[in-house]
């Protein structure tokens, strides 16, 4: 099957500690479908998503985006492949600058890629408030005016406005309550299927993973094992 | 004691709108007032020319204030800019620019102030702008701080994966995240930066007579301290009431 995402033995120790946070994982994720990866907290889970991201420096091993190496990626190759790979962050309120309004919020991933004018980005953002099914009055709401759950809709809001071909999905819903976990869970799920994301879905919750996922991978003091 | 400090600033600011009808006063000698006490005529007492002391408070105002409002603004412009480059790309950088303001605060900045205007000699802009020049590395070191800790969190890092480069996370994520303790120190700043140009009028070398700032005032006033008390106690006052004032008021703002 054709992949979106691969890493080849990847590794990351973090000096100050001596800890192997991610220990030679290799992954592949395929286009369209979701890869799970469940492993306890602390175990370099999150770690792992921000190397694959490119987020964080690697100490060894290499990260291939649609056949191209990330590490190597600069100018406008590194600005496709931030608008097609997105992340979204496991607490609702630290992942929304909390001085910013929701309207600005969901209008930043557009200043970034092009210049768009002021009627674009109020059509832009009231379509994604409707698509993460928020009420098109929130657009003025600062993030501390929110639920965490209402965060969290505009987080994957802004994650899904560039139409990116990946989303790593960082515990999206750990911090949330089980009401509110499943209506998300629902709204990823619909999303991805509209849309034809790839997804890796990581979350210390098994049930959680096998709702989301079409393979699951498990990771444990920093090595990954299959499921 | 925080409405005090807003009720004095509220009353500089008037002070300044108004110092422009002043300004004639302040200049106009009358040698046959020399050194009058206060009274209904001259509202805090007239100086060794002649001088209406009230007008002179007003339009040195105007200098005290608006040399410290510039060299503030000149030094918390600096200093942002350099500690949250310094916070945010790390490593050489970091080490380059952080070496500088170690650098910078070794120097006895009120003896390098008295160099340079030595050299350049005194006046308005050049004093504003030497002081703000020697004042940013307080602001630098704050807002590396700031800047340090806020890179790591989540809405950061979200922005980096959307893709937003370095001058659009340092003023539109970072620097607004970090903006209650720049203000503070801005503020405090506001009152070291008046005692400054206090000290440089005092000493002959700030802002030149006869146009009068409340650190000139005060250095006239030393000659005939033993007969005119006046002379030396509103300035002071006035310097005393600001300074207090800035320190509250930063203060009060930075609590959470």
């Amino acid at each position: 099957m054709e992949t979106i995402l691969e890493a080849n033995h990847l590794r990351k120790t973090f000096k100050k500690h001596g800890v192997k946070a991610v220990d030679d994982v290799t992954l592949a994720i395929p286009k369209g479908r979701t890869l799970g990866l469940v492993g306890e907290s602390g175990c370099g889970k999150s770690t792992l998503a921000k190397l694959l991201l490119g987020l964080l420096p690697a100490d060894g091993g290499e990260v291939f985006f649609g056949g191209q190496k990330i590490a190597a990626l600069k100018g406008a190759g590194l600005k496709n492949f931030r608008k097609n790979a997105q992340i979204i962050f496991q607490h609702p309120h630290a992942s929304l600058d909390p001085r910013l309004r929701v309207r600005e919020i969901l209008a930043e991933p557009f200043w970034i890629h092009g210049r768009p004018d002021a009627s674009f980005l109020k059509q832009k953002v009231a379509e994604l408030l409707e698509r993460v099914g928020l009420p098109p009055h929130f657009s003025e709401r600062l993030p501390r005016e929110l639920s965490g759950g209402e965060c969290q809709r505009v987080a994957i809001a802004r994650a899904v406005s560039l139409d990116p071909a990946l989303v790593i999905c960082d515990e999206p819903v750990s911090s949330l309550d089980a009401l509110v976990q499943a209506g998300i869970l629902n709204l990823l799920l619909r999303l991805q299927r509209e849309k034809g994301i790839a997804c890796l879905f990581i979350s210390h919750d098994l049930r959680v993973v096998r709702h989301m996922s079409d393979e699951i991978l498990r990771m444990k003091c920093g090595k990954i094992g299959r499921f | 004691m925080k409405h005090f400090a807003k009720a004095w600033f509220l009353i500089l600011a008037a002070v300044l709108l108004g110092s422009p009808f002043f300004a004639e006063r302040a200049g106009a000698m009358d040698f046959s007032r020399i050194l009058e006490p206060p009274s209904l005529s001259h509202f805090l007492g007239t100086d060794s020319l002649g001088r209406d002391l009230f007008a002179r408070l007003v339009c040195g105002a105007g200098v005290s204030v608006g040399v410290s409002f510039l060299a503030v603004f000149i030094s918390i412009f600096l200093g942002t800019l350099l500690g949250a480059v310094a916070g945010y790309f790390g490593k050489g950088i970091d080490k380059l620019v952080m070496g500088l303001t170690d650098l910078a605060l070794c120097f006895p900045v009120f003896f390098l102030i008295l160099a340079v205007i030595a050299v350049l000699g005194p006046g308005f802009w050049k004093i504003a702008v030497i002081i703000g020049l020697t004042g940013w590395m307080g602001t630098a070191r704050l807002v590396r701080a700031e800047v340090l800790s806020l890179r790591e969190r989540e809405f950061v890092l979200a922005a980096r994966a959307l893709g937003a480069g370095a001058p659009r996370i340092i003023f539109r994520h970072l620097v607004p995240n970090a903006a209650r303790p720049i203000v503070v120190n801005a503020v405090l700043g506001i009152s070291s930066a008046i005692l400054t140009e206090a000290a440089l009028s005092f000493l002959g070398i700030g802002v030149r007579p006869p146009a009068p700032s409340w650190g000139n005032i005060l250095n006239d006033a030393r000659a005939t301290l033993g007969v005119a008390w006046w002379l030396a106690l509103f300035p002071g006052a006035a310097i005393f009431l600001t300074v207090l004032s800035a320190n509250v008021l930063g203060e009060d703002i930075g609590k959470p």
